[in-house]
């Protein structure tokens, strides 16, 4: 199972992005991604927040096989949970750059 | 965020809780603030489009209220100081509560302008949002900053343009409404930029040739001293390190960037009515230029683009000149530094 992971938006221009075996995040976060994969419709925001100015957007993929989850947040959709497997991606894009 | 998850897990860290239940803080999910600034919001809305409100506008005074959220994503988490309250403990919220205070002065004493919706709506400030988030954003009902992660940016709430930016976000919503994509968006993010560069001026009692232009030079993090977001007088110039890349924006429309990203570049296409602006206040002063600028955006339409933005502001500049204003040469000098970026 592969995840990909885009951070785009902020104060100034700037595109963040990473990819990696679901197998290969810490135990707890794997679970998250497994469970979002499962029951992606439950994560899935309601609405997008047109308002938002300068404001970070995330997409995660989440692929095995022939499915594929594409999912896609902003700062003030982020289900709860998320922030540590957000900030795990993010730190990684940081060193693969 | 929004709590999907069914049992009842919560990213506020259990001390956290533990220090705000006894305080007496219930802590609402971001399910329920969600939904109750909807209500509050579309209440609003319906009562500015009733007869009532037309006749005797409620009194709202531009309050401002500072909320911590102890480094988590969640936002209104725990109210730390309001209008007229007693100063915080910590710097940071007194920091963003006065910068907050100096822009709504401006907005007030300059342009006659009360809050972000012209009838003295709240001032919603959220410090210490999320862990290192190196970011600040305005999101429709109010302002939030994140501590930096002390490489790219320190504290977003420490620097008053940063401040006046966000919250020009606001103003921009309640008057023009630039759509945020292509070169309305741009427009968008350059009248942040213009009012978050002409407040600091203010604030720094600079004038137009004295200032620096530069927004964002005073979050920077340590490594990045000197540099900048963006640069009004000299766009593409403001950073070029590692941490960033190169300030991608263009100062003419020869460079237009005309990509997907960054909802079609609104924070890179920025550059080019941002060097218009420059040009214009280095001509006639900050306070006319910002005056005009202001007196332009209540008449542009959500899908304005970089050409319409010129006419319009082109006729306001005469109509203003006309009425003493701004001086007389104001329209000629605009169309001067129009054309000098290919517009």
């Amino acid at each position: 199972m592969k995840l990909s992971y885009v951070r785009e938006g902020g104060l100034f221009f700037q595109v963040s992005e990473t990819e990696m075996e679901v197998g290969d995040l810490p135990a707890d976060l794997q679970t998250l991604v497994r469970k979002v994969y499962e029951n992606s419709d439950d994560y899935r925001p309601r609405e997008k927040n047109v308002n938002l100015r300068d404001g970070y957007q995330y997409r995660l993929e989440i692929r095995e096989g022939r499915k594929k989850v594409n999912l896609t947040f902003g700062d003030t959709t982020l289900p709860d949970g998320f922030q540590p497997l957000i900030q795990y991606l993010q730190e990684k894009a940081i060193n693969d750059h | 965020m929004r709590n999907h998850c069914p049992c009842s897990c919560h990213i506020i860290p259990p001390f956290v809780v533990d220090k705000l239940k006894e305080a007496g803080v219930e802590i609402p999910s971001q399910k329920t603030n969600n939904r109750e600034f909807r209500e509050r919001r579309d209440a609003k809305n319906a009562l500015m489009r009733s007869e009532a409100f037309l006749v005797a506008p409620p009194v709202k005074k531009a309050d401002r209220f500072v909320y911590d959220s102890k480094t988590t994503e969640h936002q209104r988490l725990l109210l730390v100081r309001k209008e007229s309250g007693p100063a915080s403990p910590d710097a940071v919220v007194n920091t963003v509560y006065e910068n907050a205070g100096s822009v709504r002065e401006y907005f007030k004493t300059f342009l006659n302008y009360l809050s972000v919706d012209n009838h003295g709506a709240d001032l919603i400030l959220n410090v210490h949002f999320g862990k290192n988030y190196a970011n600040a954003f305005w999101d429709g009902d109010e302002m939030t900053f994140g501590d930096g992660d002390n490489q790219v940016f320190t504290n977003l709430a420490n620097a008053l343009d940063v401040t006046a930016h966000e919250l020009t976000h606001g103003v921009v919503q309640y008057t023009a409404n630039l759509t945020y994509k292509g070169q309305s968006g741009a427009l968008n993010e350059h009248y942040a930029d213009v009012f978050g560069s002409v407040i600091k001026q203010h604030a720094k009692k600079q004038k137009a040739a004295t200032a620096d232009w530069l927004i964002g030079d005073e979050i920077m993090g340590p490594a990045l001293t000197g540099q900048a977001l963006r640069s009004m007088k000299a766009p593409g110039t403001a950073y070029n390190n590692a941490l960033m890349g190169k300030d991608p924006q263009p100062d003419h429309m020869d460079n237009l960037y005309k990509g997907s990203a960054d909802n079609g570049g609104v924070h890179i296409n920025s550059g080019i009515p941002n060097k218009v602006f420059f040009l214009v206040a280095t001509a006639i002063e900050t306070d006319k230029a910002a005056l005009l600028w202001f007196e332009t955006l209540k008449t542009l339409k959500p899908t304005t683009n970089f050409k319409s933005f010129k006419t319009a502001l082109l006729k306001i500049a005469k109509k203003m000149a006309n009425a003493g204003s701004v001086p007389a040469t104001t329209e000629t000098v605009a169309k001067q530094s129009f054309e000098s970026v290919g517009l």
